[in-house]
């Protein structure tokens, strides 16, 4: 499969519909890109490509961007050095814990976060829930894009956009309107880069060859033989210590089995599967029979 | 005031109502053991214990679906089905007494005794990864249970169910939480003191006769008192107090797990433990199972604000807070997470 590095962006797919986002979502080539900002931009597009809207009921069918959001402005921000899940490192921060759950953690660390307005106007700026509105940010504009970038902490914001004087809300964007019908956009800056399912699934792989469909389910005396061998990335089983970073997918999908405790005739099977842009892995515990 | 209530109450709901459960779920990457009915239920006991989890959904191969779970709560009910004399289960049954075999028992048993008018539900209570959070929450509260497996199916006759997820209620207040986190500002409700917001359960005061009493236990209380009155009271923990009334431990129905430790289960007598000791039994040095931030049990006072009491809930394995006159640590109260749902939702 070529894939002795293991690096998530290079993994090939197996013709099993495993999907590749990595190499082609907006983030990581954001990350791979050695300007000074941070790698886990979490980007809001003004066409509404906002990772989570992938998660909605097919109802609310999200619009997808046309031009993903490549090159993020050049506002210098120090890279962040805590163990995210950054997809160039994560190789090497395999073993370290991932911290979305990190109640404990030290006071709430920014994450930078994108807003664009892409409705024309001359002057726009930014007002939010993040100082109770009380301050104006001018967004910086770029051609017919309006930007700014804001380091927040972790949570859920509600702003609002002065165009011109005018307020106004991005209209394909979560939103929420109050008492007094004044509607205000809902940004949720998460601690971790969510994937990106889209860029996934417009990625079409090339089926396998015919041929390769016809195989046989094995015989009887197929079972006497030695099984072949394991491909080396599926070494690492989910049954070891329960890593909580993202998982590769070439380990997705796949059953471990866990046989220790021969005293005890049981069984561990363990399964890692993604569903939308989660990772489950369950372990499954059951009697062996003699 | 009420009128603050509602409006928050109100925004809450709106909230809940608006998210779907999936979007919220706790982690990038999740974990979930689940166990096989046919598993004796005295190896489901030590894997509990050894992952550190009080309860496991329970898959039938046969069946090819999830058809119930295992609780910490079926662990009690058959501990003292053990030490009652004249019971059908003995301690060698326990090696080949399967899951399915103890549910059976228990829904025969249920069928026979209960006139509480509580339907007794074979079927897997369970959400769906789109159900909106509030509909998790109240699917939670009226079942009267503590987590909810989420279990999707893309077949259409639900078939090969996916477990995503157990969802409990400190899932949830933690995104209501994180939610209203940058506005606690300006919902002054939050900033109010719980003494003054109708939640909890409350030491009945001296002039109120006609209030339930008040559930506590001294140390040197028998396990089978504890465990006794924790099925009797219907309650999820015990305040553990010496004789001044001061909060020492917490005895709650998910302690009983440590019973697996070297299978101490075997050799003791229920009424022949204390309470104390059968603490001791599950907590060695590097043990951290049943503690948060260091402690075992959260305390709290009651002029602290609701809002402090909901992120001190919010946190995972907290399930619990007992407010305690400062100082003496006399207990007061306790306020639970499904009191807090039950003030936020407005259900009795």
């Amino acid at each position: 499969m070529g894939n002795a590095n293991g690096r998530e962006e290079e993994e090939r797919d197996d013709g099993e519909g495993l999907e590749n986002g990595d190499l082609m979502s907006p983030s990581s080539v954001v990350g791979r890109g050695a300007s000074t900002t941070s790698r886990s931009v979490s980007v809001l597009d003004s066409n509404g490509v906002h990772n989570h809207n992938n998660n909605s009921p097919p109802d609310h069918a999200p619009a997808r961007s046309s031009s993903p959001f490549l090159f993020p402005p050049q506002a210098p921000v120090a890279p962040l050095r805590r163990p995210d899940v950054s997809p160039v490192f994560d190789q090497i921060r395999q073993n370290e814990s991932h911290e979305a759950i990190d109640e404990d953690q030290p006071p709430e660390k920014g994450i930078p976060t994108v807003i664009i307005w892409s409705y024309g106007g001359n002057d726009v700026a930014v007002k939010g829930s993040w100082d109770n509105f009380t301050s104006m940010k001018r967004l910086q504009r770029s051609g017919k894009d309006h930007s700014i970038l804001l380091v927040l902490p972790s949570g859920i914001y509600h702003y609002k956009l002065i165009v011109d004087g005018e307020s106004k809300y991005i209209p394909d964007l979560p939103s929420v309107t109050d008492e007094m019908g004044c509607v205000c956009n809902l940004l949720d800056v998460h601690d971790y880069v969510p994937e990106n399912i889209d860029s996934a699934v417009e990625f079409e792989a090339p089926p396998s060859p015919d041929h390769t469909y016809s195989q046989a389910f094995p015989a009887e005396d197929d079972f006497t033989k030695d099984p072949s061998a394991a491909p080396p990335q599926l070494h690492l089983t989910v049954l070891d210590e329960a890593s909580s970073s993202k998982p590769q997918h070439v380990v997705l999908n796949h059953l471990y089995i866990e046989k220790g405790w021969a005293s005890q005739s049981l069984v561990a099977l363990g399964l890692t599967h993604r569903f939308q842009s989660k990772y489950v892995t369950v372990c499954l515990y059951k009697p062996l029979r003699r | 005031m009420e009128c603050q209530q509602m409006t928050w109450r109100s925004l809450v709901i709106v909230f809940l109502h608006s998210c779907p459960h999936i979007l919220h779920m706790s982690c990038f990457q999740s974990q979930v053991i689940a166990l096989d009915v046919t598993l004796p239920v005295k190896q489901a006991f030590h894997i509990l214990y050894e992952q550190g989890i009080p309860v496991a959904p329970l898959w039938d191969f046969c069946k090819g679906q999830f058809v119930g779970v295992l609780t910490a709560s079926d662990f009690i009910l058959i501990l003292r089905e053990l030490g009652t004399r004249g019971s059908n289960l003995t301690e060698e049954e326990l090696e080949t007494h399967t899951i399915s075999a103890w549910k059976e028992g228990k829904a025969h048993l249920s069928r026979q005794i209960d006139d509480s008018g509580r339907a007794y539900s074979k079927r897997l209570i369970h959400a769906g990864p789109y159900d909106s959070l509030k509909d998790v929450a109240s699917n939670i509260l009226q079942n009267s249970i503590s987590t909810v497996p989420i279990l999707h199916s893309s077949a259409q006759d639900g078939s090969f169910p996916q477990l995503l997820h157990l969802a409990s209620l400190s899932g949830i207040l933690k995104c209501i939480c994180r939610y209203f986190r940058h506005s606690a500002g300006s919902l002054p409700i939050l900033q109010q003191p719980i003494c003054s917001i109708p939640l909890g359960t409350w030491v009945p005061k001296i002039g109120e006769p006609n209030r339930q009493p008040f559930a506590t236990l001294k140390p040197n209380a028998s396990l089978g008192a504890a465990l006794s009155l924790l099925v009797q009271a219907n309650v999820s923990s015990i305040p553990i107090v010496n004789d001044n009334d001061s909060l020492l431990d917490v005895y709650s129905r998910s302690d009983i797990t440590a019973l697996a430790k070297d299978k101490a289960y075997a050799q003791i007598h229920l009424d022949e433990i204390s309470i104390h000791q059968a603490l001791q039994l599950g907590q060695d040095a590097n043990s951290s199972y049943g503690f948060f931030n260091g402690q075992r049990c959260q305390m709290c006072l009651q002029t602290d604000s609701l809002h402090k009491v909901m992120e001190r809930l919010a946190n995972p394995g907290v399930r619990r807070i007992f407010i305690v006159e400062a100082g003496s640590k006399r207990v007061e109260g306790v306020i639970s997470l499904s009191d807090v749902f039950k003030f936020l939702l407005g259900v009795a």
